[in-house]
């Protein structure tokens, strides 16, 4: 009986163990906001929505970020990529995702605006940081915990200065 | 008058004759001194600041030991009376405890079991106690008994040894052979027997030790009848009535008609009740030289391995200081640390099991331990203890393939061969190493014997990739008591001590070994480094082949160290590999030397086709890589799998996955899964990245495989004429990476490396477009191996029907 009771307690610390684990190694650190706000991100004043549904129109792009400096439209796999100034948008079957390329882009996410180089202190002081496997910090907004969307923003560790914003669908 | 002198010869026959009996048999006995023995030594231990053991945490072993215990202790005790060995002998604990959990006679539940117990086939148990008292008179009779039986085996005993050991008879007159070898061996004998191993001259023992209980069995057939209603069982029962009030228990046996607890410990020689074992190491050290002389009288005329091995490490060390001092301990330890599962870490608590009579001391160990590192250099005891099997190998090849082929696989020539080693620790690795290698019908002895066995790691210009300090591990420290108290339970009695005793990283790989999921570990871990400097392994070379292959060193210390020997560089080829060269110290394992000549006299092993995926499998043994988070497993599922909005699915998922992700590491090959043409190759940064998508014909439907997240180069293209490139399926269209925005979610780890696969399939129409007239369905479907709807894998068919 000793002996069972002694398993059992060894098999609780390793159950607690793998828990741990398990749960250090598997969750990031993201920023939950509501799905309206998430939608709601703008760029230069373009909703990632309305992003969304444009689904790769040209002339709607157009009024937002100007003439593509430039396009690589791809029928064949329905790719069409373009790069804006500071921004590059893909669609393939809908959108595949953005990155904030420079400062001409102006992101507003829940009322603060930024851009690339702003401070990280821009988008407010209870921010949530995720850790990569690097060791290095950047911030994830998701309006659900494990939505298949997020935002990444990336800043430099030391001056924690924006340096990139891009917005993931994963594969 | 005549009648009366009848009479009275007749009984002192029958007390003398029962009297004999009775403590011949006594091992049968034996139970009612340990009775009430529970609390008492409870109570010694804490007085003595040692914590209290709980002496039924027992392994397997422990039981496995008592069988052979119980079964030899009952046929081959001593047959005369030794008051003092026979306290010394069943006053140890853990015989007790073995004893009593297993004895016919016990009766856990019932404490108050009375100590004398009878039934109707008139057997009965004793208490040896009582029994020692009341015949404490008797004992000139019983030794005058014991003589006979001796006596009678005198002339076959004399014969047998000079038969076996004609150089002993030679060296000394038979009469003084006979008498020392008994006085001297035949109790060690016994004692070893009794301890279920370590039975060294066991089959001339054996048969000595079987006759003479041969004709005790005949003698207690006879007797014993009688002895339900005899006057002495009858005194028995009184003398037992008499001692419920007299508050006899354990600890008042008498010797010499002195209560034992009244005595100085001096007069029990050098045994100490308060501590359980002997007190100096003296006895010990004695007894390792009589060991010594033994094998010095045989060697050269016995073709007994033991004799041999003996010889082997006596020579080895003979010019050492303190040898015999260092064999003991060095002995004891090693032995002591196999059998007993558990010990505190600490230095001052003294042992149990079967050498427990070890002066056992951890700061000696140690200082005895780190000695021969000074000595003979890092890792000497391991290469050591390996050397030695090793020399039995190479030099009886013979007697040891036919060993290990006459007992199969099962333990009796196992065990043998492990006996043939004097100190069988570290044999694990080469043993398993054998096995494996008769289970594989690749057991090449030639090979054996080539095998170097001494600075085999060593390397004259070898490339260290890796040195990490594991005291920096944050999970499986292997310091970390918590993970050696998991580690007990799971891998079957791995020591804490065993572990400190040695601080080696090294010794504890060795016996991770034995676990498949070190070797996935090892693997893993291989190829993360092996990432880091650009070299890219291909997933047909599993963890678990890589961490075989492939071998840490380490040994005495904190460091863990991967380093690509000479040897290794010369003939491990195609290993994807800027420099195409590679390898490590494969020397440490047998099976890895094997793998290592396989490579180097036949072919090189070409890794990547050696596991070539069946058509249909863009890489082998494809497994769903799970999404991190809520997702999990069926996040890498097509279909509504995730979350974030837009579908419809089970629990609550309703966001929709447009295909499926398959594990594969970076640098992995991935391969067409059915013959096609290359559709495109294109580059989605944000997404996709680098894919390629193949156009097949599959049951008379037109698909398009898309491959996402490969690297640029490498990849599969178009010709140069721009003809469409026609694949096989099997082909490796391109190599895992992490492109469009795998890399991103790897990095913050959101997701872990994979190829997801699209299929779309063709509407049957007469139009061609990709967006309209291609519909994605799931993977799944067109995949070779099953995956179950719960994302796990079904059953891998390698045969590719």
């Amino acid at each position: 009986m000793q002996l069972k009771l002694h398993i059992m307690k060894n098999s609780i610390i390793f159950f607690l163990l793998v828990c741990f684990i398990t749960n250090t190694y598997s969750q990031i650190d993201s920023n939950i906001i509501s799905k309206n706000e998430f939608y709601g991100t703008t760029l230069n004043g373009l909703s990632i929505d309305k992003l969304m549904k444009s689904d790769g129109n040209l002339n709607t792009l157009k009024n937002y970020f100007g003439e593509p400096s430039e396009s690589n439209i791809n029928e064949k796999i329905g790719l069409k990529a373009y790069v804006f100034r500071g921004l590059r948008v893909n669609f393939r079957e809908g959108l595949s995702g953005f990155t904030v390329l420079n400062n001409e882009v102006i992101i507003n996410l829940k009322g603060k605006s930024f851009k690339i180089g702003s401070h990280i202190n821009a988008l407010g002081h209870n921010i949530i940081f995720n850790t990569t496997s690097s060791g290095d910090k950047t911030i994830i907004l998701q309006f659900c915990e494990g939505c298949n969307d997020y935002i990444l923003i990336d800043f430099d560790q030391q001056t924690k200065l924006i340096k990139e914003v891009r917005y993931v669908i994963l594969t | 008058m005549r009648s009366y002198i009848a009479f009275l010869l007749l009984a002192l026959f029958s007390v003398s004759s029962l009297s004999a009996q009775l403590y011949d048999n006594r091992s049968r006995y034996l139970r009612a001194p340990y009775d009430d023995y529970d609390d008492r030594y409870e109570d010694r231990r804490e007085t003595h600041h040692q914590p209290k053991t709980n002496y039924r945490h027992t392994t397997n072993k422990y039981r496995r030991s008592y069988y052979s215990y119980h079964k030899n202790v009952r046929r081959h005790t001593r047959p005369y009376l030794d008051v003092d060995e026979l306290y010394r002998e069943f006053r140890d604990p853990d015989v007790y405890y073995r004893y009593k959990d297993r004895s016919p006679y016990s009766n856990n539940k019932n404490p108050d079991e009375p100590k004398f117990k009878f039934n109707c086939y008139c057997s009965f148990s004793i208490d040896i106690a009582s029994l020692i008292n009341w015949f404490g008179s008797q004992k000139k009779e019983i030794e005058k008994e014991r003589k006979r039986i001796i006596d009678g085996m005198e002339e076959e005993y004399l014969k047998e040894l000079n038969e076996r050991y004609p150089s002993y008879r030679k060296e000394t007159s038979f009469e003084k052979a006979q008498k020392d070898f008994f006085k001297r061996y035949v109790g060690k004998f016994n004692s070893w027997y009794s301890q279920g191993e370590k039975v060294t001259y066991s089959d001339y023992q054996k048969r000595f030790v079987h006759k003479l209980s041969e004709r005790l069995e005949v003698f207690e057939t006879a007797l014993e009848p009688s002895m339900a209603s005899s006057k002495v069982v009858s005194e028995l029962k009184k003398h037992r009535d008499r001692k419920a009030n007299l508050n006899i228990a354990f600890g008042d046996l008498k010797i010499n008609n002195k209560l034992v607890r009244e005595m100085p410990s001096s007069q029990y020689r050098n045994y100490d009740l308060s501590y359980g074992g002997y007190r100096s190491g003296v006895s010990v050290v004695q007894k390792m030289v009589s060991e010594r002389d033994l094998y010095k009288h045989f060697s050269g005329t016995s073709n007994n391995l033991n004799d041999y091995m003996s010889q082997q490490y006596i020579n080895q060390y003979k010019k050492e200081d303190n040898l015999e001092e260092r064999f003991a301990l060095m002995s004891a330890y090693l032995v002591d640390m196999k059998e007993n599962s558990y010990r505190p870490p600490s230095n001052k608590i003294p042992p149990k099991g079967f050498m427990h009579h070890v002066p056992y001391d951890f700061d000696d160990i140690y200082k005895h331990y780190y000695k021969s590192i000074d000595d003979f250099g890092i890792n000497s005891l391991i290469s050591f203890s390996k050397a030695k099997a090793l020399v039995a190998i190479i030099n009886y090849p013979d007697q040891i393939k036919k060993i290990l082929e006459e007992g199969g696989l099962k333990g009796s020539a196992i065990d043998y061969f492990k006996n043939a080693v004097p100190v069988n620790y570290e044999l694990n690795t080469i043993e398993n190493a054998v096995l494996s290698r008769i289970k594989n019908q690749a057991f090449n002895w030639d090979e054996l014997k080539n095998l170097p066995y001494y600075n085999h790691q060593n390397s004259k210009n070898p490339e260290v990739v890796m040195s990490i300090d594991l005291r920096k591990r944050t999970f499986l420290n292997f310091h970390d008591r918590k993970f050696f108290d998991v580690d007990i339970v799971l891998n079957g009695g791995l020591t804490l001590a065993e572990y400190n005793m040695h601080k080696g990283i090294g010794e504890v790989l060795n016996d991770l070994y034995n676990n498949s999921k070190y070797w996935y570990a090892e693997g893993a871990t291989i190829r993360h480094f092996l990432k880091a400097k650009g070299v890219n392994i291909p997933n047909s070379l599993s963890n678990y082949n890589l961490g075989k292959l492939f071998d840490f060193g380490g040994g005495n210390t904190n460091t863990l160290t991967i380093q690509f020997s000479d040897f290794a560089k010369k003939y491990i080829k195609n290993f994807h590999h800027g420099d195409g060269i590679y390898g490590t110290s494969l020397f440490t394992d047998i099976v890895k030397f094997a793998l290592l000549k396989l490579i180097a006299d036949q072919i090189p092993v070409d890794f990547a086709q050696a596991t070539k995926p069946c058509p249909g499998d863009p890489v082998p043994n494809p497994e769903i890589a799970p999404q991190k988070g809520p997702s999990g497993i069926l996040g890498g599922m097509y279909g509504c799998t995730r979350y974030g909005g837009g579908c419809v699915g089970q629990d609550g998922r309703d966001k929709f996955h447009g295909g499926i992700d398959l594990k594969a590491n970076y640098g992995d090959p991935i391969y067409a899964m059915y013959d096609g043409f290359v559709y495109s190759t294109g580059y989605d940064e944000e997404e996709a990245g680098y894919m390629v998508l193949i156009q097949s014909t599959v049951n008379g439907e037109t698909i398009i495989q898309e491959y996402f997240h490969l690297q640029d180069e490498k990849r599969v293209g178009l010709n140069a004429d721009g003809t469409l490139n026609y694949v096989k399926a099997g082909d490796i269209i391109g190599y895992q990476g992490d492109s469009g925005n795998l890399g991103n979610a790897i990095k913050n780890k959101i997701a872990e490396s994979h190829v997801h696969l699209k299929i779309k399939k063709h509407d049957g129409s007469n139009s061609w477009n990709y967006e309209n007239n291609f519909n994605i369905i799931n993977p799944k479907d067109y995949l070779h191996t099953h995956i179950n709807n719960d994302g796990t894998t079904g059953q891998i068919n390698n045969k590719c029907n």
